[in-house]
């Protein structure tokens, strides 16, 4: 099976966004939300040692998806081929798995109701097109390809030019969307735009701290309260009633 | 333009769309006594004309009511399904049902609907039905010619009379008031007869 | 322990009413629903943070409905069915069964029922042999678990809804999983004993049996249901003395009078009723209703779990089993469920209900259902060869001006009046 990636070379990327339009106008994305975007870090550092870098943000794929667990439908959930997927017919909209992010790669769509993000263009590549973003960077700073396909280009870029993670010291779920730089982009770019601890909004810490307990504790206290009933049945014999 | 019905629904939507038809439509075969064999059977011994009345009425206030509609522009005719012909096995098929409506007491629907109320013998005429199903499904392949023979596709009255729907609306609507004058003549007459005479059995 | 010898009145074989044949079905439905959604929902619950059902079970949930999509629909349909079977059953059996005494004398808890649930536990553990105190026509454990489930079928069904379209906001969604899921469990964990106690423990068989035949012994009102008994041997005495009153039947508007009417409606009324309905089926979802095509898919259903190599060695079979369209999804299927409902509900309101068999004067019973049987079968197989049947082929068709559907009514009534010649003796 394949291991998709991205590799972003922030030394190319100019910030010209036409990424963004190309997807927003390939997924049908409502005004005011992204699947990809750029942001710029601005100017850091001291005159004249100033740096800047575009963080091309998206979603990442991750090893280890944060987002998963806490969707209580099932409808987010990772493909054999490590991309991370909505089933748009189970999602029910309760947003746990846009908390969840720590890209915030994920939005709710307001038309739809449902969650949207990224899915490396699924649709494209089983028509054997390259995601909509790869092909229209204008800068040709995007490259997408198979891991662990040793002959494909973001293997090279990756295990041969040392292409970067942006993780941070708290959160290292495995991203798949990796960043090359000459002078340090990528690490300008984790400082500026860190990934956050994953958020469980308060409804779903109810269920997880009190509530699944709760639930727990009733079903096995009525199982075991059947048990004994039962095994107390055994010993005693047929009913009182019928004899 | 274009017309709004029929409507496109989304699947659950249409879920329940069904089922509420279906509950609608359960509920006045019910109503109507088509939960009872003995009413139904009434029907071919002259007594209870029920069955015919029902069926012909039904058929004409749903074809008016298509019939308008689509002159009307509100509903495209050609997005409604209409059953396709196959001439010697509906013919053959028709023969069965009906067999097996007066042997049994139900159609399928009806049975239904029999069952649903506490009738243990709709209960059996709906289990002989799957029975049925699956006996047809294993001979089938034997008999498949037949099965298949006199396809004449989505014909419908106008086509073989090579006539507008509006004269065949009529001639079906004129045949069915004449159905029903008959089937309240001869309710009368049984009326008459059993003040005269009696109640027969 | 309790008395072994019965009061002199009391009878063993004497049987007393117990359940009305509505409520009776409305349990089983109840039962059935609750069957089927607690294994989809089981099965739909996939994330670690929520799941509690086994990989393997979810696997084989997905694998009977296709799709985890279709399983969340099944969910959905299902759950859509028992809440407007049971809206209409809150609407017209608030009067008879929802009242004010009916939920004082039949649900709440007074003291003695708090003694029998200590003395009941206590009983169970081999821990006391006290009698139990007298109890209503429902005992203690009965009321509990019916308050529970009072209390949260509304948010079952409120956050079930909230899930399906989306209502309110994302918090709303979210907090809806967690009321959906925590008020199953309290069900769940009432029903676990509810089960338990019906079927299995010993003492309780009769009022298990009593769900099936709508009566108990008379000896078992008396040493579980003392409070009861003395309400029925009351009302019985009154009764022999005249004292009781036929109650007026209170005043109603027409449309509650269409609905309640105990004789059958005048054909032409029912036939306007039949006939609206199909326009609108036309209307909405473009074809007419049809009751044999549902049949088909279930059996097929059946026959591509049971036996799939069967369905799938010859074209004609194959044709409703294909992997990726589950067959239980279709239209008719829901249908079929819709005409059950639909005919029990009539059937209901007009006091129809009971358990009986329609047949003529000089034939037995056993003899009727398996005439019944084999007429099913030949307008089962007459319905597959005509693809259609009375309700599909002859009325939609019919309202469509279908040729066949012409063809087919014709020979229909054609065979009708002639075996009704031949088989006379049946029915006359």
């Amino acid at each position: 099976m394949a291991r998709y990636a991205m590799v972003t070379d922030l030394t190319k990327c100019v910030g010209c966004q036409a990424c963004t339009a190309a997807c927003n106008s390939e997924w049908d994305v409502p005004p005011g939300r992204t699947r990809t975007r750029v942001l710029p870090t601005g100017a850091v550092g001291v005159f004249p040692n100033l740096r800047s870098a575009f963080y091309v943000a998206q979603c990442n794929h991750c090893d280890d998806p944060p987002c998963v667990a806490p969707c209580p439908s099932g409808a987010t959930f990772q493909a054999a081929d490590g991309i991370v997927k909505i089933d748009k017919d189970l999602c029910i909209g309760c947003g746990f798995c846009v908390t969840a992010c720590p890209y915030d790669a994920r939005y709710l769509n307001p038309a739809t109701e449902k969650v949207d993000k990224c899915d490396f263009c699924a649709g494209r590549l089983q028509r054997g097109l390259q995601p909509a973003c790869v092909t229209t960077c204008t800068a040709h700073a995007k490259f997408f390809g198979d891991l662990e396909d040793p002959d494909s280009e973001v293997y090279g870029l990756v295990y041969g030019r040392g292409a970067k993670r942006i993780e941070s010291e708290e959160v290292k779920v495995g991203p798949n969307v990796y960043y090359l730089g000459a002078k340090g982009e990528p690490d300008l770019v984790a400082e500026t735009f860190p990934p956050r601890t994953p958020r469980m909004p308060s409804a779903g810490q109810w269920w997880e701290r009190a509530l699944k307990p709760l639930a727990l504790l009733m079903v096995g206290t009525a199982f075991l309260g059947q048990a004994v009933a039962f095994f107390t049945q055994l010993r005693k014999g047929e009913g009182q009633f019928n004899d | 333009m274009s017309s709004i019905f029929p409507l496109n629904l989304s699947v659950t939507v249409f879920i329940q769309v069904s089922i509420l038809l279906g509950f609608v439509f359960g509920f006045f075969l019910e109503r109507a006594g088509f939960s009872s064999a003995i009413r139904l059977k009434g029907q071919f011994y002259f007594r209870d004309w029920s069955v015919l009345k029902v069926l012909f009425g039904a058929i004409v206030v749903a074809m008016l009511g298509l019939g308008w509609l689509s002159v009307a522009g509100v509903l495209d005719m050609r997005s409604v399904y209409i059953p396709e012909m196959f001439l010697w096995p509906q013919l053959a098929g028709g023969l069965l049902l009906g067999a097996g409506f007066i042997l049994g007491g139900y159609c399928p629907g009806t049975s239904v609907v029999a069952a649903a109320t506490g009738k243990l013998d709709g209960l059996f005429f709906l289990l002989g039905i799957f029975a049925g199903i699956f006996v047809f499904g294993a001979i089938e392949p034997a008999i498949h010619n037949f099965n298949e023979s006199g396809a004449r596709g989505a014909l419908t009255l106008p086509q073989v009379f090579g006539t507008t729907t509006g004269v065949v609306a009529f001639a079906v609507t004129a045949v069915a008031v004449g159905a029903f004058v008959v089937a309240g003549r001869s309710e009368g007459a049984r009326r008459l007869f059993e003040k005269t005479y009696g109640r027969t059995k | 322990m309790t008395n072994p010898v019965a009061s002199p009145q009391v009878s063993s074989q004497r049987m007393i009413k117990k359940h009305h044949v509505a409520i009776m079905l409305l349990h089983w439905f109840n039962a059935l629903v609750w069957l089927l959604e607690l294994n989809t929902g089981a099965a739909l619950i996939q994330s670690e943070h929520f799941r509690f059902a086994p990989q393997w079970f979810i696997v084989l949930m997905t694998g009977i409905f296709g799709t985890r999509a279709n399983l969340l629909r099944f969910h959905i349909a299902v759950g859509l069915a028992w809440i407007t079977v049971f809206l209409v059953y809150g609407i017209f059996g608030w009067r008879t069964y929802l009242h004010q005494e009916v939920l004082e004398g039949e649900v709440a808890l007074d003291r003695d029922d708090w003694n029998w649930l200590h003395i009941r536990v206590l009983r169970i553990l081999g821990r006391s042999d006290e009698p139990l105190p007298p109890q209503g026509i429902y005992n203690a454990g009965q009321k509990l678990f019916a308050l529970a489930v009072y209390a949260m079928v509304p948010l079952i069904a409120a956050s079930g809804l909230v899930m399906a379209f989306h209502w309110g906001s994302p918090a709303v969604a979210g907090w809806a999983v967690v009321i959906h899921f925590i008020s199953v469990a309290v069900v769940v964990s009432g029903l676990k004993i509810h089960v338990y106690m019906g079927p299995v423990f010993p003492e309780e068989k009769p009022a298990f049996f009593s769900m099936i035949t709508g009566v108990v012994p008379e000896e078992f009102a008396y040493r579980h249901h003392r409070k009861w008994w003395e309400e029925v041997k009351m009302l019985e005495k009154m009764h022999e003395a005249g004292e009781l009153e036929r109650q007026e039947p209170a005043r109603s508007s027409g449309f509650v009078k269409a609905l309640r009417m105990k004789q059958y409606w005048p054909p032409y009324g029912a036939a306007l009723g039949l006939g609206l309905t199909l326009l609108a089926a036309f209307l909405l979802v473009g074809q007419g209703i049809g009751a044999s095509g549902g049949f088909t898919c279930c059996l097929a259903f059946v026959i591509s779990l049971a036996a799939p190599d069967y369905a799938s060695s010859h074209p004609y079979r194959s044709r409703y089993v294909q992997p990726d369209a589950p067959v239980l999804m279709d239209l008719l299927v829901f249908e079929l469920i819709g005409v059950a409902l639909g005919g029990l509900v009539s059937g209901w309101l007009a006091g129809r209900l009971r358990w009986s068999t329609d047949k003529g004067p000089h034939l037995s019973e056993r003899t009727r259902w398996a005439l019944a049987f084999a007429g099913g079968a030949l307008s089962g197989a007459g319905a597959r060869l005509a693809r259609g049947c009375t309700s599909g082929l002859a009325l939609s068709g019919g309202a469509a001006l279908s040729a066949g559907a012409f063809v087919f009514m014709l020979s229909v009534f054609a065979a009708g009046f002639a075996g009704a010649y031949l088989v006379r003796r049946l029915w006359l």
